[in-house]
């Protein structure tokens, strides 16, 4: 093996005093050779990407590695004077970023912004010499009519868009390393596999070494070629993607591992037989803009015709990427927005057209679960506050309304002094609880949860999907199950129903849609999904191992 | 874009009529007698009725009001009562000093300012960010007058570098002209640097913990960089919101700065008009007041364009 790009040797962070733990990183030793791509998997607070940010030299000034080395080409980072520092970032080392969103300048043109990096490392380009080079890394990176596109800003771009942009950027100066923190997380699955062929292309053209930092041990079975697993700031497991997917050593690493959930869905369940439906909608329109101030043509199908139906007991996946309407869905069957036409019947009544106190009572029969816990739950009400605000509201005494929070957190599996804590006091799987107690507080009929689990990690997304789960059976709820994630879907949902561009284009029992589903969407989106190649070249060891 | 702008100036006219109905109504409502007051202390009543007519203050109040806006729309602000001239022309001659003055406040208060936010912002929590922060309170703090003479008293008096007071046009050469501006500015920019310092400095607090920021360091850009280019420019539509308020704060600001530096600007000639009941000279300068109050603020609404290529009109 030549020598590697990155060596990092008995790395130690401390965290600062008064943290839940002594160090960030503690004793890290790991290695990059030069045309490879390390993993490192972990949870939110493993260390993995202070790890990211401490080679790139970019920690807060509160985080300074105490002992260890972080050698790049042999020079080690942490010595380095700031300016020798600046010099590194972004020549010889480069990184790419979780949300390229936030991560692009809003107000730069993105050609301004890869011409920067050029201009700021290799200043004895001229000018016209920079464009060039800018529009060559952007054909790189398959980006469509660079010439044209260098001028437009971030917001007018999609977001894998962005994410190539941010790719562009990072591979400027030929580095001898790039440093990926989750970057195809904030993507939908179709553009996540369309990254991840990129990065792969582009390395093997490149021969740089990459560390890449993911949660996902799909994305890991899909990329990797070897794979470190962190917890706690601690390594406890490392080698090759095919020796720790097929046989990892540590529990940790084969929890996390099991806690994916599968991609073949469990055999259906028995179901209660068809009653009447909780939820029917009829041919339901939402359309945006095209109202008389707006410009000519301008109208955005949000929801085209949407026609389902839902019984009581039951889970209802609608799956589909950002833009497909799933979202717009629903905040209109929640009635957070006015539907433009069809019928949303509740119990048989039609909701569409009602607003105001008309609405009034049938608010409490859907409740709405939504993706981040930390912004949902307001900073500032107790969590008492937040779970008896509601049936307050409809008239339930005080006494009563905390006698059910006490008996809700008991459900969802927290204890009764909760009830005078903060959310900030809580980790986000707590605070996900939290936000399913609040809304069963209400009695609701009908419980609708837009990407509820998204924004938590796999060990903690599988114990509040199993919390979903065992909601439903004791209180034969109806649950609208709003997700991207093909693999969440198939372990919660009953039915599925597949939206593309506001319209439904698949619709069946999932094990159905997963054995054989019929529209080519949906095949992209399965043959998308992290981890199914590695399904498909192996399938005997990854079934178990790759978790998909 | 044109067609916001075209919008925006055609609200303008809806706007200066309700000022101009108030105005007239405000002034007409408030004690005193513009023909008592030229008249003088030892005026017999039957005098003071004939000044009236004169001045056609004896008129139905409609008739008064429908005749000036006939005249407004004809370009005339009328005849002032005390000096007997065209308001058009007393304001042309006062207009000079006034611009002058909040010109220089507004480009040193800016150009002071804003550094010194950025510079705060950036060494958050230091000796530099607990200065800058302590002088903004003073700078909101120490009211213009007493600022004022202390600037006199220290600088021209004390010191004898410059003028004590006065105003020299632009067109008498530009050296004696700015020298008489230093002191009035100084004085009157204290209070938007304060007010402009202590907003650049939150607003690039917010910026420097956005995403984008860790990417610029990513980049290996330098820090002065990363401020000028990633930071300042997308904390800049806060700040240019409270510089636009401050150019407007500014129009009433300057009036006491006048005053301490006897300066023949817009501020005095409205202090004397209102002391004097000068009705026509009232209602034209507070009219060109709110119709810059327009212009400004469109004009502060068309650079957040410049600054913030999402927003689109």
């Amino acid at each position: 093996m030549s020598a590697p790009v990155l060596a990092i040797r008995d790395l130690t962070i401390p965290l600062p005093r008064l943290s839940d733990r002594a160090h960030a990183v503690e004793g890290l030793s790991l290695m990059v050779a030069p045309g490879e791509i390390l993993c490192v998997v972990g949870e939110s607070g493993s260390g993995k990407s202070v790890t990211a940010h401490a080679v790139m030299g970019l920690l807060p000034p509160v985080l300074k590695p105490s002992r260890g080395e972080i050698l790049l080409q042999g020079e080690d980072v942490v010595k380095a004077s700031p300016a020798r520092l600046r010099a590194l970032r972004g020549g010889r080392m480069a990184m790419v970023f979780q949300e390229p969103m936030t991560a692009l300048n809003p107000v730069l043109q993105v050609g301004a912004q890869i011409d920067e990096i050029l201009e700021a490392h290799a200043d004895r380009l001229s000018g016209s010499e920079r464009r060039a080079r800018v529009l060559a890394l952007m054909r790189d990176v398959h980006l469509p009519d660079p010439e044209r596109m260098a001028g437009a800003y971030p917001h007018q771009l999609s977001g894998g868009q962005r994410q190539r942009v941010m790719i562009a950027m990072a591979l400027a100066n030929d580095p001898a390393l790039i440093i990926a923190d989750e970057p195809t997380t904030a993507l939908d699955v179709t553009t996540q596999a369309q990254i991840l062929r990129l990065m792969r292309e582009l390395q093997a053209r490149r021969d740089a070494g990459i560390l890449f930092i993911t949660h996902d041990f799909g994305v890991v079975a899909e990329i990797a070629d070897r794979v470190a697993v962190m917890k706690g700031g601690r390594l406890v497991e490392e080698g090759t993607a095919a020796a720790v997917l097929r046989s990892p050593r540590d529990p940790y690493t084969r929890m996390l591992i099991a806690a994916v959930p599968s991609a073949t869905p469990p055999p259906p369940r028995p179901r209660p037989a068809a009653t009447a439906p909780v939820l029917n909608t009829r041919a339901l329109e939402k359309t945006y803009g095209g109202g008389l101030f707006s410009r000519a043509g301008r109208t955005v199908r949000a929801l085209d015709g949407v026609t389902l139906t839902l019984q009581p007991g039951e889970t209802l996946g609608i799956v589909g990427e950002s833009g497909s309407g799933k979202s717009t869905l629903a905040r209109c069957v929640a009635r957070f927005v006015d539907p433009t036409g069809g019928e949303i019947r509740l119990d048989g009544t039609d909701i569409a057209p009602l607003s105001g106190r008309a609405l009034h009572p049938y608010r409490r029969r859907v409740q709405v679960i939504f993706q981040d816990p930390y912004r949902s739950l307001n900073p500032r009400r107790t969590v008492g506050q937040a779970i008896t605000e509601g049936p307050r509201n409809y008239g339930l005494p005080r006494e009563e309304a905390f006698e059910r929070a006490r008996r809700l957190l008991d459900l969802v599996g927290l204890d009764a002094s909760a009830l005078d804590r903060f959310p900030h006091e809580f980790s986000g799987g707590q605070r996900q609880r939290i936000a399913i107690a609040r809304a069963l507080a209400m009695e609701p009929a009908l419980l609708i949860a837009d990407e509820a689990v998204s924004a938590l990690d796999v060990s903690v997304q599988a114990q509040v999907l199993d919390l979903f789960e065992s909601v439903r059976e004791r209180l034969n709820l109806a649950i609208l199950f709003i997700t991207h994630d093909l693999r969440v879907a198939a372990r919660l949902c009953d039915r599925l129903i597949v939206m593309l561009n506001g319209q439904v284009v698949e619709e069946g029992e999932t094990a159905a849609v997963f054995a054989a589903p019929r529209h080519a969407y949906t095949r992209a989106l399965f043959a998308a999904a992290p981890g199914a190649h590695r399904v498909e070249a192996d399938p005997p060891a990854a079934s178990g191992a790759a978790g998909s | 874009m044109l067609r916001f702008v075209a919008g925006r100036l055609a609200a303008t006219l809806p706007v200066m009529g309700v000022v101009a109905v108030v105005v007239f109504a405000l002034l007409r409502l408030a004690p005193g007698d513009p023909a008592a007051i030229l008249a003088g202390d030892a005026a017999t009543p039957e005098q003071i009725a004939a000044i009236r007519a004169r001045l056609g203050l004896d008129e139905p109040m409609l008739q008064q009001f429908g005749s000036w806006i006939w005249r407004l729309l004809h370009g005339d602000l009328g005849t002032s009562i005390l000096s007997n001239q065209p308001v058009t022309r007393l304001i042309g001659e006062r207009i000079e000093p006034t611009l002058a003055l909040a010109t220089t406040t507004i480009l040193f208060a800016v150009l002071v300012a804003v550094p010194l936010g950025v510079v705060a912002a950036w060494r958050h929590g230091t000796w530099i960010d607990r200065g800058v922060m302590a002088f903004s309170v003073l700078g909101f703090s120490v009211p213009v007058f007493v600022l004022g003479y202390l600037w006199i008293f220290g600088l021209a008096m004390h010191l004898r570098l410059l003028p004590v007071q006065g105003y020299v046009s632009i067109t008498q050469g530009f050296g004696p002209f700015i020298e008489r501006l230093v002191l009035p500015t100084l004085t009157l920019s204290a209070i938007y640097i304060a007010l402009i310092a202590r907003t650049t400095r939150a607003s690039v607090l917010d910026v420097l913990g956005e995403d984008y920021i860790r990417t610029a360091r990513a980049k290996g850009l330098r820090e002065s960089r990363v401020l000028s280019r990633h930071a300042l420019r997308n904390a800049a539509v806060p700040v240019i919101s409270v510089i636009g308020i401050g150019i407007a704060l500014l129009i009433s600001g300057v009036v006491v700065t006048e005053s301490v530096f006897n300066l023949p600007g817009l501020g005095r000639l409205t202090v004397d008009a209102v002391l004097a009941r000068d009705y026509p000279v009232i209602q034209g300068v507070i009219l060109l007041f709110s119709g810059l109050y327009v212009l400004i603020n469109l004009a502060i609404d068309l650079t957040y364009l410049f600054f913030d290529p999402r927003i689109r009109y």
